[in-house]
């Protein structure tokens, strides 16, 4: 699958609800990047996500398509490939889910406000072999509606620095 | 002749520290009392001459120019006065040795400044005109050549110009230039410790030495040399000697009443991290309570009782009763052990030295940098020993402040040569300055300790408080400093020394026959240096504990266990695993001499040094009788280690085998599986996702065999054994850059570690309990 063809699935896909659209910054130590995150579920429940990441006029971009058999991705403009299908799997669950973060609730310290349910993890969460940090999600009723993660530079943690990643969902 | 003549240089210039300055005065002083069959005396004309060229000399650091302008002035007697220049260089040489005999091209410029400021240099804070070569401060004014030519003059149209008497109005010169350092000291102008009127006092024993010593008629010399000789080394022994280190236990209080920093009563163990579990003194006060009895003061206090009282860096000012009961408790003969830090963090040195003032010492709002590098590591040269430095070869400061002193009693213990004294930035975290040596800072010498005898006690204080944190406190040296600071701070005036010293010169003057005794005491300094630093010192006793040895000796490691900066190669840096070890239970001593107890574990890393046939015979002997050993060791220093020859010993091999590390071409960015850490792998730049294998298995493993398998890596390869030996254990990890700082971080760590880390770090508790004969690895 092409770029393009990849590109106009995801535009042009008609049958799909409305897509969720996730904007927010990511920082590591004075750097700050733009994230912008949207991801859909067809009616066949095939995924389609897209993230962009920008700093001025740099730009970092995946696009994926992320089916029950599998999945394909664009890095950077790069050919498509094939996922692996964990990493297919894995992605298709937690976009379905609403970045559903495969966390036991019985990990989570939540407190409710008037309008907001806001969880934080009680202990540090690895989301990637070689990231640590706490993690917070913030919810409107039952949806997931915001993320916070940070991670300091003596945890697990390859920058060495301060980073956090804040999305909220539009 | 002139090996003695040097060896009384070398006597002046152990005199540059510590006690060791009064007797080359002393000497000075001495050398004025006429010798039997000496036709003339020194006149009042000559000691004032002498006074005018010591103070001027003293003041403009200009002897060498002095003794220039004498040559040129007294033409006889050349070649005698060429050789007291020879000595003088020599003295000079040995002073500054370290930045003169550096053949290093690029520090040429460096020892040629610092010759020229030896040369016309004035003093700091005096003389204003300056210009910087190199970042060091060279003074210039007018000064020297006025100061030095008129006393030149003066003694050249006394009745006779007499090179003896210009050589006895420098010896004089000595005394007057102490007088003077010690006033200009007490106005506060000149640091006591740094004003560099001290190298005329060997530069004029120097000229003293040649010329009584190069005469003709030696014959004529009214002294046995050799007598007092002995009677010299006679006092300097039995000196020695009545400073026997105190054996006793001692009762040792920690002020816990006036802050909170540097506590004994924070949590150390495998549980708990963070800056506060090991930014403290728990482990001090564990480590010490070995010996002696240690407790806390929580209250303010009216009375104190026990042998030594720990103020570390204290927050809040002490109250008029305490601070009687201070003096009172010193007057009747405790310890004060006065321990600060650098830039008066938190106001501590403004609390100490309300405490210190009326002893006549004060800690300044400084920190020291090191003249080359980030870190400060103080070797004492054997004319920089003191006793309170036995047993220590290197002591890894880790900022300390200086001490200035106005009391002309207290003296130097600990007096750096190449660190300047940086002022507190108060704008700036922790109030450091730029770190950066530069030409505001104040020169070397810099003293970071100093003691003081009060009574029947004394005053010690110290400058840097963090050597003596939980994690550091076992770092090469540390403890070693601390434990001499105890005895020897305890240690008593002698009567019975007293009477042997007083016996020991009346029998030299019985044996002898008169003369001057001035040539025996100027032997002292010399002799009691010798026995300082070898043979009369007696070796630490290591307090009781559940210790455990690194093998210093064969160990390629680095233990700086300052977390400020960089610590070199990183792989080598083990000061946190070290560190840890303390966190189970186990006491963590680098040693050179391992292998003495079997009752004592002891853990080889990285090593790189041979052993020899006496050494690997010694292993096994500590083995069979029920040592436990932990030899560490990795793939990466499979060329250089020496392990395989070690555990050869017990029938242990190590074979180095290819792993199963490849070369890629590069591939697209990694894809994680969870979405979340996405955005974070775009922008990784040190790994990329894997494409084509260009070729695999060139890696490097180390595989023991002869051990039964207790650790593999995620291969499967074989990484971690153990044997029994005899009634021993040898167990081998061959991991051993996990337990690098570049792997295991700093001693920080931060109070949440990660759960990977923290299973790093219960590996390493786990392998160290194997060797302590409580758990299995």
């Amino acid at each position: 699958m092409t770029p393009l063809v990849l590109a106009a699935l995801l535009l042009l896909d008609s049958a799909s609800p409305a897509p969720e659209t996730w904007l927010g910054r990511l920082t590591i130590g004075n750097a700050v990047y733009a994230v912008a995150a949207e991801n859909a579920t067809t009616a066949d429940g095939t995924v389609r996500f897209s993230l962009r990441l920008s700093q001025g006029n740099d730009a970092r971009t995946v696009a994926a398509v992320l089916s029950r058999e599998g999945g394909e991705a664009v890095v950077n403009g790069g050919p498509s490939r094939p996922l692996a299908p964990e990493i297919a799997a894995s992605w298709r669950r937690q976009l379905a889910g609403g970045y559903h973060l495969e966390v036991s609730p019985a990990e989570y310290n939540c407190r409710t406000t008037n309008t907001q349910k806001v969880c934080d993890s009680r202990n540090l969460v690895a989301i990637d072999d070689s990231l640590s940090g706490r993690l917070r999600l913030i919810y409107n009723g039952d949806r997931l509606s915001g993320i916070r993660f940070f991670s300091l530079a003596e945890w697990t943690n390859p920058f060495l620095e301060y980073v956090t990643l804040n999305l909220d969902l539009q | 002749m002139m090996i003695a003549a040097v060896g009384l240089l070398y006597v002046a210039e152990v005199s540059l520290v510590g006690a060791w300055r009064w007797a080359a005065v002393f000497v000075g002083l001495l050398t004025l009392v006429p010798t039997a069959g000496e036709p003339s005396r020194p006149t009042l004309s000559h000691i004032v001459a002498a006074g005018l060229l010591g103070a001027g000399a003293a003041l403009t650091m200009s002897a060498v120019l002095g003794v220039l302008t004498v040559l040129l002035l007294v033409p006889r007697n050349r070649p005698r006065i060429a050789a007291a220049l020879t000595l003088m260089a020599l003295g000079v040489h040995l002073l500054w040795w370290r930045h003169v005999s550096v053949v290093d091209p690029q520090r040429i410029p460096d020892a040629v400044a610092h010759v020229v400021s030896m040369l016309l240099g004035g003093v700091a804070h005096v003389t204003s005109t300056a210009v910087i070569i190199r970042g060091r401060t060279i003074r210039f004014s007018m000064i020297p050549f006025v100061t030095v030519l008129v006393p030149v003059l003066v003694s050249a149209v006394l009745s006779r110009p007499s090179l003896r008497r210009v050589v006895v109005a420098t010896l004089v010169a000595g005394t007057v230039t102490f007088v003077l350092t010690t006033v200009f000291s007490l106005a506060g102008h000149v640091h006591f410790f740094s004003a560099p009127w001290w190298p005329l006092v060997p530069l004029g024993i120097g000229a003293a030495s040649a010329y009584l010593f190069l005469r003709q008629d030696e014959a004529a010399l009214p002294f046995r040399w050799g007598v007092w000789a002995a009677t010299a080394a006679g006092i300097s022994i039995v000196w020695q000697v009545g400073f026997t280190p105190t054996q006793r236990p001692l009762h040792i209080a920690f002020d816990e009443a006036h802050g909170k920093w540097e506590t004994v009563e924070a949590p150390f163990g495998p549980e708990v991290y963070g800056r506060d579990t090991v930014y403290n003194y728990k482990l001090l006060a564990q480590w010490l309570g070995g010996r002696h009895t240690v407790s806390m003061l929580k209250s303010h206090w009216t009375q104190l009782a026990g042998d030594v009282l720990v103020v570390k860096m204290p927050t809040e000012f002490y109250g008029v009763d305490e601070k009687r009961a201070i003096e009172s408790f010193v007057r009747s003969g405790g310890l004060l052990l006065a321990i600060g830090d650098h830039t008066n963090l938190y106001g501590t040195t403004s609390v100490l030295n309300d405490l210190l003032s009326p002893y006549g010492f004060e800690i300044e709002a400084d920190a020291t940098v090191p003249w080359d590098g980030e870190h400060y590591d103080f070797h004492p040269d054997w004319w920089q020993r003191s006793r309170y430095l036995r047993g220590i070869a290197t002591i890894q400061f880790q900022t300390s402040a200086t001490i200035r002193a106005h009391s002309p009693f207290v003296l130097p213990v600990i007096v750096g040569d190449r660190v300047v004294g940086e002022d507190a930035e108060y704008s700036n975290e922790r109030f450091f300055g730029d770190l950066h040596p530069g030409p505001e800072d104040r020169q070397p010498p810099l003293t970071m300790a100093a003691e003081r005898r009060y009574g029947k006690g004394r005053v010690l204080v110290f400058g840097d408080s963090t050597i003596f944190s939980t994690f550091s406190l076992m770092s090469p040296g540390n403890s070693e400093l601390f434990q001499n600071f105890v005895e020897q701070g305890t240690s008593g005036r002698s009567w019975l020394r007293g009477t042997l010293a007083f016996a020991v010169v009346a029998a030299g003057l019985f044996f002898a026959g008169g003369g001057r005794v001035v040539f025996a005491v100027a032997l002292l300094p010399l002799v009691s240096a010798l026995c300082l630093s070898a043979p009369f010192a007696p070796e630490l006793t290591r307090y009781p504990a559940e210790w455990l040895e690194v093998d210093g000796r064969h160990s390629h490691i680095e233990l700086r266990a300052d977390p400020r900066g960089a610590h070199g190669p990183a792989f080598d840096d083990y000061s946190t695993f070290f560190a840890w070890i303390g966190r189970t239970g186990a006491l963590p001593q680098a040693t050179r001499h391992a292998y003495r107890d079997p009752v004592t574990p002891t853990i080889v890393l990285n090593p790189d040094q041979p052993f020899s046939r006496v050494e690997l015979d010694r292993i096994d002997q500590y083995v069979r009788n029920g040592g436990r050993l932990l030899v560490l060791d990795d793939p990466r220093f499979a060329i250089r280690s020496t392990a395989s020859v070690l555990l050869e010993r017990f029938d242990i091999t190590l074979r180095v085998v290819p792993g199963s590390a490849g070369v890629y071409d590069p591939g697209p960015p990694r894809l994680p599986e969870h979405i979340l850490a996405l955005p974070f792998e775009l922008l990784r730049e040190d790994r990329r996702g894997l494409g084509s294998a260009r070729v695999r298995g060139i890696g490097v493993a180390l595989v023991p065999s002869g051990t039964s398998v207790s650790l593999v890596d995620h291969n499967g390869t074989i990484i971690g054994g153990q044997k029994v030996v005899g009634k021993g254990l040898v167990a081998v990890f061959l991991r051993s850059v996990a337990f690098s700082e570049v792997v295991m971080g700093d001693v920080w760590v931060g109070q949440e570690v990660d759960p990977e880390r923290r299973r790093l770090y219960q590996l390493g508790f786990d392998l160290v309990n194997l060797i302590r004969g409580k758990g299995t690895p």
